[in-house]
């Protein structure tokens, strides 16, 4: 009671309390050691991590990297782009299964490619990008199809389609990379979850609400057909493919790959159309020129040097010496 | 007089300060305790030191594991950690996968695997795909209830069995391991980057 009487001992009681709590606060740090640790990684993380969306050339001078170009593997951790919020939420055995579907339709159009020592090699390249990727626990599984075309494509639940023959214009084992890269990409992002709803509230407008998974057989048949030929037909959307493009980037640079495989890649896809075409201009000269500038901006961003590891021999070893010979 | 008010309170209901400032330094040890990190790629080997070539392995650290950071190295690039050694059962037909816990382990990990945030995961930490690949994918279809995929590719004329093969092209955790240990890619590449600066030695 005294104590209440006396506001000058009141607040120097509070202080004192205030200072024992602090003391405690210190001696109760389970070890110097482990506090110091977690507080340098969880900097780090933040630096990594949160910096998700202020991705801009100036990343680097602000996180004070610019003369240390070493450290781009730092800013190629940052958040990859999310799905967009209109992407329709599947569970992740749903996804599978549609994406399970539509693997079944592009077999049953172009004929896969049967090969076992190409298919484990390219599926371990792909797992191996998937494990660093922005969704690590999520299974790939690549599909070649029988194509000429240079084409790939990223499906709901992991499934990764390639041709021949954009196989054919890799090189190493960091472009093969890159494509596959930006099929992971397109995956982890739902493009084609996206177009399938799309394909579904076209057909069936009153079933739009409902996942394709949930229509009858008769339907699902129907949006996968739709869905199958509107990605060879139209392709994604551009804003998609720049979104994997820089994806894929990331991820060859997370890896220690050549950070310009991707691009290496896009150069020789031009180069052989271009030689196809009879010296006509392309006509989708503009795309393969988006698609540079957009690599091109990325690997600005990162500081990414321009070496890393190509691994061409392991390439020519594991996969390109089993390709079939081109029908032309 | 509010702060009166309080201490008036404190006193009738007759609290000693020990007891307060007890209350404080618990919630402080207990915040200290649970400062906790997430691996964020799929796997990675758990060393018993702090190098990828000296020491050995101390278990392996999956996609979405919550780690306690105890200890760091002198070049501050590993970080000595505790986390739960997960062991998953074979499943069988009639049992479902099980996910058991068998203590807590401590080992040596490259800080640049570890993130504040836990990543998004599409099965619990250590599911078993992440551990033994494909093999664990693809449930058991049932003949009389094939799956609408598997129904479709059956009239598309795909032998679903097809489709199982390709899963399972899926590495396991130790075949990926080896994989990118031979390119020396991801965590056993030259030029991974330091945390106080330059590459890891």
């Amino acid at each position: 009671m005294r104590l209440l009487k006396h506001p000058q001992a009141l607040a120097a009681g509070s202080l004192a309390a205030i200072l024992l709590a602090t003391l405690g606060l210190a001696g109760c740090k389970p070890k110097e050691g482990a506090y110091k640790a977690t507080e340098a990684v969880s900097a780090y993380a933040r630096d990594m991590s949160d910096a998700a969306g202020r991705a801009t050339s100036k990343a680097g001078e602000r996180l004070g990297l610019v003369d240390k170009k070493w450290d781009y593997v730092r800013l190629a951790w940052e958040a990859s782009p999310k799905p967009p919020a209109s992407a329709p939420a599947y569970e992740f055995e749903d996804e599978r299964e549609a994406g399970r579907a539509l693997i079944a339709e592009f077999i049953a159009r172009f004929g896969k490619l049967r090969d076992d020592a190409v298919e484990r090699y390219l599926n371990h390249v792909a797992a191996g990008l998937a494990a660093y990727s922005d969704r690590p626990s999520a299974p790939v599984c690549v599909v070649v199809l029988s194509s000429e075309d240079r084409r790939a494509w990223g499906l709901p639940g992991g499934y990764l389609l390639v041709t021949i023959g954009a196989l054919r214009c890799c090189e190493s084992e960091s472009e093969a990379a890159g494509l596959l890269g930006a099929a992971i990409a397109m995956a982890n992002q739902k493009c084609v979850l996206s177009r399938m709803a799309e394909q579904q509230a076209a057909l069936l407008p009153e079933s739009a609400a409902k996942r394709a998974t949930e229509l009858s057989d008769e339907d699902f048949a129907k949006v996968v057909q739709a869905t199958a030929t509107s990605l060879i037909k139209d392709g994604v959307a551009e804003a998609d493919v720049r979104a994997s493009d820089r994806t894929a980037t990331d991820l060859l640079v997370r890896l220690g790959y050549e950070p310009g495989g991707l691009k290496a890649w896009l150069a020789r896809v031009q180069v052989k159309r271009q030689q196809e075409s009879a010296g006509k201009p392309l006509k989708d000269y503009g795309a393969f020129k988006t698609r540079d500038t957009t690599i091109n901006e990325r690997l600005a961003e990162l500081h990414a040097p321009s070496v890393g590891r190509s691994i061409a021999d392991r390439w020519r070893r594991d996969c390109s010496a089993h390709l079939p010979a081109a029908k032309f | 007089m509010t702060a009166r008010r309080f201490m008036a309170r404190l006193h009738t209901l007759r609290i000693p300060w020990v007891t307060m400032v007890l209350v404080v330094l618990c919630a402080g040890f207990v915040a200290a305790e649970s400062a906790a990190l997430f691996m964020r790629i799929r796997s990675a080997p758990v060393r018993s030191k702090p190098s990828l070539k000296d020491g050995g392995q101390d278990g392996v650290l999956y996609a979405g594991q919550q780690v306690q950071v105890i200890d760091r190295s002198k070049d501050g690039d590993w970080v000595k950690i505790r986390f739960t050694h997960l062991e998953s059962s074979q499943p069988s037909d009639t049992k479902a996968e099980t996910v058991t816990e068998k203590g807590q382990k401590e080992g040596w990990v490259h800080a640049t695997l570890l993130s504040e945030k836990a990543p998004a995961l599409e099965a619990p930490a250590a599911a078993r795909w992440l551990e033994t690949g494909g093999e664990s994918l693809r449930k058991k279809a049932s003949a009389d209830a094939p799956s609408k995929a598997d129904a479709y590719a059956a009239a598309r004329k795909v032998d679903a069995k097809v489709l199982s093969e390709l899963e399972q092209r899926y590495p396991t955790a130790d075949e990926l391991d080896k994989f990118l240990r031979e390119g020396r890619l991801g965590v056993y590449r030259d030029d991974w980057p330091s945390l106080e600066g330059g590459v890891t030695k």
